[in-house]
């Protein structure tokens, strides 16, 4: 939460009044998320704003790293997908088999 | 057995049906395959290496040749992943791949385009970022049906 304060003080340019209030609702969004990969990019998004402001890391490296999140979520979605299909696919070939393999041939009443 | 015939015929109908048609609208993914997953993990020892190698380190110097050089060689790697996915006639997989190429490709951008060493900094954050785009990836591949590892 400190962390969080910090950044949003580090941001100096008034102009941008409306942009960090949405920037602090969202990474203490991403603070309380369930999800660890969510949560994660809160942290590190945080992280790397101090970071930028303490000069620590220039601005193509906060846009690459930006970049890398974004791809890395891209990927976290689409594993989950990839997961979800196997495993409706995993319980739907169980199903059939130990039906046919197992159960096929006893009588029934 | 007549009854066991008559039982069984629109049973097994209703349980291969929704499979049928699942099926046919694609909600599967493609197999497991142990030259995907190879390349995978190929890949990730290759771009990790890329950014530690170039960072910054006592006695270190930026090599611009060696960068392009190792940018051309991943490329490369990339490409034949990705005609290898292609292959296997599975978007997710293409998907998979393309995550990663695309970090490796900005990667190279940024040393070829700054001219100099990675910072420490930003390179323990990156590869914060990139080991896990490709733990995740290969954690896809494994979940797949027909893994006999797992």
């Amino acid at each position: 939460m400190s962390d969080i304060d910090d950044v949003i003080d580090s941001i100096k340019d008034e102009a941008v009044v409306l942009i960090k209030e949405q920037l602090k609702d969202l990474l203490l969004s991403a603070a309380e998320e369930t999800d660890a990969v969510i949560r994660q990019t809160g942290e590190k998004i945080t992280y790397w704003l101090l970071l930028r402001a303490r000069g620590e890391l220039n601005d193509s490296e906060l846009e690459a790293l930006l970049y890398a999140r974004d791809q890395l979520l891209r990927q976290y979605k689409n594993t989950l997908q990839i997961e979800a299909s196997a495993r409706v696919e995993k319980i739907a070939i169980a199903l059939v088999n130990i039906v046919l393999d197992k159960l096929l041939g006893l009588v029934f009443h | 057995m007549q009854r066991l015939d008559t039982f069984f015929k629109p049973s097994i109908l209703v349980l291969l049906c929704p499979l049928l048609l699942l099926n046919g609208c694609a909600l599967f993914v493609s197999h497991y395959d142990a030259g995907a997953y190879q390349n995978f993990t190929n890949l990730k020892a290759f771009h990790l290496k890329f950014l530690e190698d170039n960072t910054v380190a006592p006695g270190k110097k930026f090599d611009e040749s060696k960068v392009k050089a190792t940018c051309d060689a991943g490329d490369l790697k990339f490409r034949e992943a990705t005609e290898y996915a292609a292959g296997k006639h599975d978007e997710s997989r293409l998907h998979a791949i393309r995550y990663l190429d695309n970090v490796f490709k900005n990667n190279c951008e940024i040393a070829i385009t700054e001219n100099k060493l990675f910072s420490v900094v930003f390179a323990k954050e990156e590869i914060d970022n990139v080991k896990p785009n490709y733990d995740l990836a290969i954690r896809g591949e494994s979940s797949r049906v027909g893994n006999q590892t797992k």
